[in-house]
């Protein structure tokens, strides 16, 4: 077929590309440089509006200008001679990528919000050996993406067969799992408590970090003193209200713009995952890929019918188990989780033989997680006696009873299901975790004993597997040792390819 | 193909655990106890710098204790090194590789031929002279799931690596096949597919 452009001589991107390269510089440079401009707002003397225009202006000039320089600069094309595809870039420094058509593995066609007003699209390489998109391409037309990723597949798919095709725009496959707004909200306010609290930490301390390097702690004393004008229990009770209040919100925001639209197709083998609110994700996932599969689901979200669903993959040949290869799944409910699983790993999977820990892992627990911190609690109180006998007490047995329901949770939910085609390791005491994994994907077997539980036949395993690793630590180790040998010999006779 | 899918009798299976362990090269002590040696050698050279230069006396009122701490260093360090060697051992088996190491907490590490992705093959100063070398199996699985074999005679770690690498090869070339098949098959469904088009015109 006649083609429109000639890829063999070198192309710019689309000229509206230069906005498109504008916002995108606009944006690093506010990131690289927003505290000093937090200093330029709270700095206490004041500028004069001549004084902000010019250097406002000046700061947008100067983008625009290297906004269009590296538009300039930005070369792409075909070599069709030696079989690559060539992107020169640079400003100053010129560099020269060249991709060899047997390296690309997809191609995939983009938009972000930027990218969608302007309607242009973004092209990306991936290539085996490397962990980053090695190539990029941020502005062209949607003919000429469509076009140069045919020629790419067509040139690529004659020389292997590692080819994967991906589904873009173009062809719209039947839509396969769509997580609506309903489950995101599911998952906003049931999971991730933790991370969100620390990102609401690391946003307060950047925050007043910033304002004190610049001289103006006086903004946090005098709410701090504000504060402190409040009776404790009604200061205790807001702080507690106000942190709750603050995770639910940013862990409902945060869920809904990373997951917005959230869809699962189906394409020939693989799943490709589409969402984002403000940058679209595409992702794919090659069901001979993945190593571990992860279903996570607490008390709340049971009740709500929520799960979300962690895929581990394999990285590309030769290549180690890294974070960019897990795609995690939110919100979906019973019957779709089972649909993923199947279509992931053909089957749900059942469990014939169940390995327990040893009920020296809760108590060996419970001596390092409760009683070593209560003996240094008290000691140092000992010493500095700071507070009554009293509150010791209230505080301890707070404590050990909060620490004994997580320990006991987590002692009884530790489980290693196992049948001939999976294994699967439920752990966790809040949030319950399965590992989901196939015997014939383990990569090398690790079993470990201390000489001190030889005589109460104890030990651990370990699996590795080039999506991680899954392990089971204090149970019977003449149990462990036989299952080992069991999945040694079905990984010696497993002609299955496992990535 | 012929297809069987025999109930595995777990029992039945051969025991990693029961295998019987090749200990390393006698040399291979040697070759610790003479790194072991240096690094305490220097330690104790620089004892006796500092005994000479000390300056405020600290180290002078002191001497006998850090001379003792040096020596229960040494003697521990050396029965460590004695008991970690006599515990280390490797067994090749038809379809796997097993190690194991460790004083405290004995592991075996086993990882199968069929897993490996590349073999290495080391060799240090000290070995080359008493004729050793180390192997390393590489697998997919992480770092922490090589299998690096120290104090090896360098022909037998030649042969190991020869036999591994054979191994890989001989899979590399049966899922070469496989595709090869693969896409025989797509060119016929190709084909097929062409056919219909060209009725659908």
């Amino acid at each position: 077929m006649k083609s429109n452009f000639d890829f063999s001589i070198p192309q710019r991107q689309s000229l509206i590309g230069v906005i498109v390269l504008f916002a995108n510089t606009l944006q690093k440079t506010i990131r690289a440089f927003w505290p000093f401009i937090l200093i330029v707002f709270f700095k206490k003397e004041s500028y004069s509006a001549i004084q902000v225009y010019v250097a406002v202006v000046g700061v947008i000039l100067f983008v625009a200008i290297i906004a269009f320089l590296r538009y300039w600069f930005f070369k792409f094309h075909i070599d069709y001679k030696l079989e690559e595809f060539v992107i020169e870039n640079g400003i100053f420094n010129k560099t020269k990528t060249t991709i060899p058509f047997h390296k690309i593995q997809k191609v995939n066609i983009d938009q972000s919000l930027i990218q969608r007003i302007f309607k242009v699209h973004k092209l990306e390489l991936d290539t085996a050996g490397s962990d980053k998109k090695e190539a990029s391409i941020s502005a062209i037309s949607h003919e000429m993406a469509t076009e140069l990723k045919k020629q790419l597949l067509e040139n690529t798919e004659k020389n292997s067969h590692l080819v994967e095709e991906i589904t873009a725009n173009e062809e719209q496959p039947k839509s396969f799992i769509t997580i609506g707004i309903p489950s995101l909200l599911k998952i906003g306010i049931t999971a991730n408590y933790l991370k969100s609290l620390a990102y609401i930490f690391l946003v307060f301390t950047t925050i007043s970090d910033n304002l004190r390097q610049i001289g103006r702690e006086d903004l946090i004393d005098d709410n701090i003193n504000q504060l402190e004008q409040i009776p404790i229990v009604s200061l205790v009770l807001g702080f507690i209200v106000f942190i709750f209040t603050a995770i639910i919100v940013v862990n409902l925001f945060l869920t809904v713009v990373k997951n917005f639209n959230f869809t699962i197709k189906k394409d020939k083998k693989s799943l490709v995952l589409t969402y984002g609110l403000l940058n679209i994700k595409n992702t794919i996932i090659n069901p001979e890929k993945v190593q571990i599969i992860k279903l996570t689901q607490n008390f709340f979200q049971k009740k709500l019918d929520v799960n979300t669903i962690e895929i581990f993959q394999a990285s590309s040949d030769m290549k180690r188990a890294s974070a960019k290869d897990k795609t995690k799944i939110p919100g979906c409910n019973k019957s779709e989780k089972e649909q993923i699983v199947k279509l992931l790993i053909g089957k749900q999977p059942k469990h014939q033989k169940t390995l327990v820990p040893n009920i020296r892992k809760l108590l060996l627990n419970s001596f390092f997680f409760i009683l070593i911190p209560i003996v240094i609690g008290l000691t140092i109180n000992y010493n500095i006696k700071n507070f009554s006998w009293n509150e010791v007490a209230v505080v301890t047995a707070i404590y050990v009873l909060f620490m004994g329901t997580i320990l006991y949770f987590s002692y009884r939910n530790y489980r290693l299901f196992i049948s001939d085609e999976f294994i699967v390791k439920q752990s966790g005491a809040w949030d319950v975790d399965h590992d989901i994994m196939m015997p014939y994907k383990i990569q090398a077997i690790e079993t470990q004993q201390f000489f001190w539980q030889k005589y109460t036949d104890i030990g651990s395993v370990v699996l590795y597997t080039a999506g991680g690793r899954v392990s089971f630590s204090t149970g019977n180790f003449a149990e462990i040792k036989e299952q080992v040998n069991k999945w040694l010999y079905q990984i010696e006779i497993s002609k299955e390819n496992w990535m | 193909m012929e297809f069987t899918n025999e109930t595995i009798a777990i029992s039945a299976l051969p025991k990693f655990e029961e295998t019987p362990l090749q200990p390393l090269q006698k040399a291979y002590f040697k070759v610790m106890i003479i790194q072991f040696g240096m690094v305490y050698g220097l330690i104790f050279i620089g004892l006796v710098v500092v005994y000479f230069v000390d300056l405020n006396d600290f180290f002078k009122t002191n001497q006998l204790y850090f001379f003792i701490l040096w020596l229960v260093l040494v003697i521990f360090n050396f029965l460590y090194i004695r008991i970690s060697f006599a515990k280390k051992g490797f067994a090749l088996r038809e379809h796997d590789v097993i190690f194991k190491s460790g004083v405290i907490s004995e592991t075996t590490i086993i990882v199968t031929n069929n897993r490996v992705q590349h073999v290495a093959l080391h060799q240090g100063m000290l070995s080359r002279y008493f004729g050793l070398a180390s192997i390393e199996l590489f697998t997919a699985g992480g770092s922490s799931s090589d299998l690096k074999i120290n104090g090896l005679l360098l022909e037998d770690a030649k042969k190991i690596k020869e036999s591994v690498s054979l191994k890989i090869n001989e899979i590399a070339s049966e899922i070469i096949e496989e595709h090869s098949i693969e896409e025989n098959q797509i060119q016929i469904i190709d084909q097929n597919n062409s056919k219909e088009e060209s009725d659908e015109i």
